[in-house]
């Protein structure tokens, strides 16, 4: 059915639809020969007859959707209409379609204020669109990571937070009083006055919580403090374990749908461009994050293949290889380097807590005691040193290497990066879960003086069968399961407060490194190396760097519940800096490329290895 | 309020309300922004269905409009003559066709219209160099231009003719998921 406008209008107005309730309107042509017009009448006679057989809504709905001008729509509106003229009276339609339009106004501005505060409420989305436009999507996908890592810990600390700390706060546990000797380093070391706040385990009290009834007790209101340690802490990761394979999936759908459409730079340049954008600023954003976006693509399309001779194929794999041995040989040996660093500090320790016990113990002079703290922080500044100075290593390494794409080389850097890691934390999971929980209950007198100097251990004291005995109720099924835990209980702390402790003086000494890492590289290759170009945002080791510390922090939340309230300040930090070090510092890369699956590999780099680990890790110290 | 309104008749807004995705008192509204435009052109009696079109210059100048690339294109498609002098019913079609109720398939036909800078019915390569160099501003190179236009037309062209018909616009349109939204 075609329908034809006088020749020298120049809107077109053909269009063609199918009888059917919800006419498809496709394709047009402007028509200029007279000699059609009599048979485009006739289809207007058509058109009409067929308008009229529809109800009114349907009727109204289907104009609507024609694409011809508003005089020739009403036009075949009123003809439409002639048959089933019915003329209300002018005085009752005003009232009734008055409100009906105050209502359909009201209920679309509603509408449109709640999309844009929703699409207000996307975090930093500015932020990152200003990233994309000027640097790509592979430094995008790196924020965007750290955008999802940022949700999780909120997510933790949340939950934490409500179940955990909250109750603790409200009843204190009763401690003794000791004076907290301030050295400044307990920002750093998090022993001290720390040791005895709701920032570590020991502080949770392994008891029941009562509501001290004044009057008349009605109904206690009572809070099983160590049943909610458990759950809480098995819930939050069963929940994590759970979002973090559904955004899994969903990543590799997308990135699947978006490999197999063709025709994706033709959408591109179709139907990126948001109409509805009006402010200058964002105008010129949206120019720049579709010109880099155009210029990727273009990049992707355009890669030639380099035939190469069989030699330049042998040296480069060569080269390659060499390259792969010096990063793995490079690796191992600081894995071992640490390992026996950790082994001489422990027994160091234990050298030191024997000398100490055997001697008197009041006789404590600031001098050893402010060496002891420092010394606590040995460890965990190796293991720093050695993640800040192996990357820039292996991008020494890899500068000998050429690859031909920049996705390549940069999924090599990230597994090397990967390994170092790996390795480390090994390491020390191994010094923490093998080394330490495993000598200390052999020696009871060591013991002693642990929780006599970590003081967080406010468990030990309290004379639990009494206060059991008092929960009716909890007597059937909880006593047993108390009491033949409490052993355990008394030396796991002791434990625990020594895990806790390294746990947590590794998460604060990994945020003045990654803090002051930014501003560094630039000065580094502009006085020491003396080049003159910026450098480029070194992906691979930002995004282990993330990984390696959201590991930390899973492993570390069993012990510590408000670690992810330092992970998320440490985030937030963490975004602006790079961003401004990014803005200010580093240059777009050489080679415009597109990470389409970026963002699916760093979520299941974090899911496999690494939540998985911790995972594995936590589960075993609360079984044991 | 606004019971006895004068601008129009009654069945006049009936028609627009039925014709176009607005409402009678959005229908006021834009008969007052576009009063506002030029005072002295436009009447403030649409009774009798006066003749009075605006020129593009100040169409464009609305702050809506003001910033979007393709301003003038869209202008043009909406005019009677092809030069961007709308009267009123056109402008009142404009944001019709560009508000957020307008179904999918009427925006494809006008959003080819707007690309299709010769007014040919088909979107051939100059039109998509210009259609480029508006989106991005002209950042990039004239290589890349050439090489985007090219695939471009490779990748939609169904029917082999190296230019796009409507059919091969819409068929490509239809696979993104935020078309125009």
């Amino acid at each position: 059915m075609q329908l034809c406008r006088r020749r020298q209008s120049h809107r077109p107005s053909i269009h063609s639809f199918s009888r059917s309730a919800r006419p498809s309107i496709c394709g047009y042509r402007v028509e200029s020969d007279a000699a059609h017009f009599e048979a485009e009448e006739n289809k207007k006679e058509q058109l009409i007859n067929n308008l009229q057989n529809l109800s009114v809504g349907e009727r109204v709905r289907m104009l609507k959707a024609i694409p011809l001008n508003l005089a020739e729509k009403s036009e075949l509106r009123r003809l439409a209409s002639n048959k089933t003229i019915h003329s209300p009276s002018p005085h009752e339609i005003p009232c009734c379609s008055h409100f009906k339009d105050y209502i359909i106004i009201a209920l679309r501005n509603g509408r449109y204020s709640w999309l844009s505060f929703v699409s207000s409420m996307q975090l930093w989305q500015t932020a990152l669109k200003t990233v994309s436009g000027r640097f790509g999507t592979g430094v995008l996908s790196y924020f965007v990571f750290l955008r999802t890592l940022f949700f999780f810990n909120v997510f933790l600390l949340l939950v934490t937070g409500l179940f955990l700390v909250v109750p603790q706060a409200v009843r204190p546990p009763v401690l003794k009083k000791t004076a907290p000797v301030h050295f400044g380093l307990e920002l750093l070391t998090g022993a001290g006055y720390f040791s005895d706040s709701l920032l570590y385990y020991g502080y949770y009290s392994n008891y029941t919580l009562q509501k001290p009834c004044s009057n008349s007790c009605g109904s206690h209101l009572s809070y099983n403090m160590p049943l909610a340690y458990f759950f809480t802490i098995g819930v939050a990761f069963f929940i994590t374990c759970i979002i973090l394979v559904y955004s899994m999936s969903q990543s590799f759908g997308q990135s699947f749908r978006v490999d197999r459409s063709k025709g994706l730079l033709t959408i591109k340049v179709f139907s990126c461009w948001d109409f509805k954008v009006i402010k200058k600023s964002s105008v010129k954003l949206q120019c720049e994050n579709i010109s880099t976006q155009l210029k990727e693509l273009v990049a992707e399309v355009n890669r030639k293949e380099v035939k190469s001779s069989w030699l330049q194929c042998l040296f480069t794999v060569s080269v390659q290889l060499l390259a792969w041995f010096i990063c793995i040989g490079s690796t191992v040996a600081c894995a071992l380097a640490v390992y026996y660093f950790s082994e001489y500090m422990h027994k160091d320790l234990i050298d030191h807590k024997h000398s100490c016990s055997n001697s008197s113990q009041t006789a404590e002079s600031s001098g050893s005691v402010l060496l002891k703290e420092a010394s606590l922080l040995a460890l965990p500044t190796v293991v720093s040193s050695v993640n800040l100075l192996m990357p820039g290593f292996f991008n020494t390494v890899a500068w000998m290497e050429e690859y031909d794409s920049p996705s390549k080389r940069n999924y090599v850097a990230i597994f090397r990066n990967l390994m170092l890691k790996v390795s480390m934390l090994g390491v020390l999971c191994f010094h923490w879960l093998g080394r330490v929980a495993v000598q200390h209950p052999k020696c009871m007198d060591l013991q002693r003086s642990l929780l006599g100097e970590f003081r967080g251990a406010g468990v030990i004291p309290i004379p639990v069968d009494g206060l059991h005995l008092h929960h009716a109720g909890y007597l059937n099924w909880r006593a047993p399961l108390e009491v033949s835990h409490l052993p355990r209980r008394i030396t796991q702390s002791a434990q625990h407060s020594e895990h806790r402790t390294k746990t947590d003086f590794y998460c604060f000494s990994k945020l003045t490194p990654s803090l002051s890492l930014a501003p560094t590289p630039r000065l580094f290759t502009q006085k020491v190396l003396k080049k003159k170009r910026k450098p480029v945002f070194d992906i691979a080791r930002n995004v282990l760097e993330l990984i390696y510390g959201q590991t930390l922090a899973w492993l570390g939340v069993l012990f510590t519940p408000l670690l992810p309230a330092v992970q998320v300040t440490k985030l937030l930090l963490l975004f602006y800096v790079k961003k401004m070090s990014l803005m200010m510092n580093c240059q777009a890369p050489r080679k415009p490329w597109l990470a389409s699956q970026m963002t699916t590999f760093f979520i299941t780099l974090l899911c496999f290895p690494s939540f998985l680990g911790a995972a594995v890790c936590v589960t075993y110290t609360m079984w044991t | 309020m606004g019971n006895k309104q004068t601008i129009f008749t009654d069945e006049q807004l009936d028609a627009y309300q039925d014709c176009t995705f607005f409402t009678r008192k959005e229908i006021l509204r834009l008969h007052g922004r576009f009063h506002e435009l030029a005072p002295h052109l436009v009447p403030m009696d649409y009774t009798d269905d006066p003749d009075v079109k605006i020129p593009l210059t100040l169409i464009v100048n609305m702050p809506e409009l003001k910033e979007n690339p393709f301003r003038n294109r869209i202008v043009e498609s909406f005019s009677e003559d092809g030069l961007g002098n709308l009267s009123f019913n056109d402008f009142v079609d404009m944001f019709s066709v560009l508000s957020e109720m307008a179904p999918r398939e009427l925006k494809a036909i006008y959003a080819f219209k707007i690309y299709d800078f010769n007014v040919d019915n088909y979107i051939c390569k100059e039109d998509l160099e210009k259609t480029l160099n508006k989106l991005t501003k002209e950042e990039l190179t004239p290589e890349e231009v050439n090489l985007v236009c090219e695939k471009a037309i490779e990748e939609a062209d169904l029917d082999g003719d190296s230019k796009l018909s409507f059919a091969d616009f819409e068929n490509m349109i239809s696979r993104a998921p935020d078309f125009l939204s």
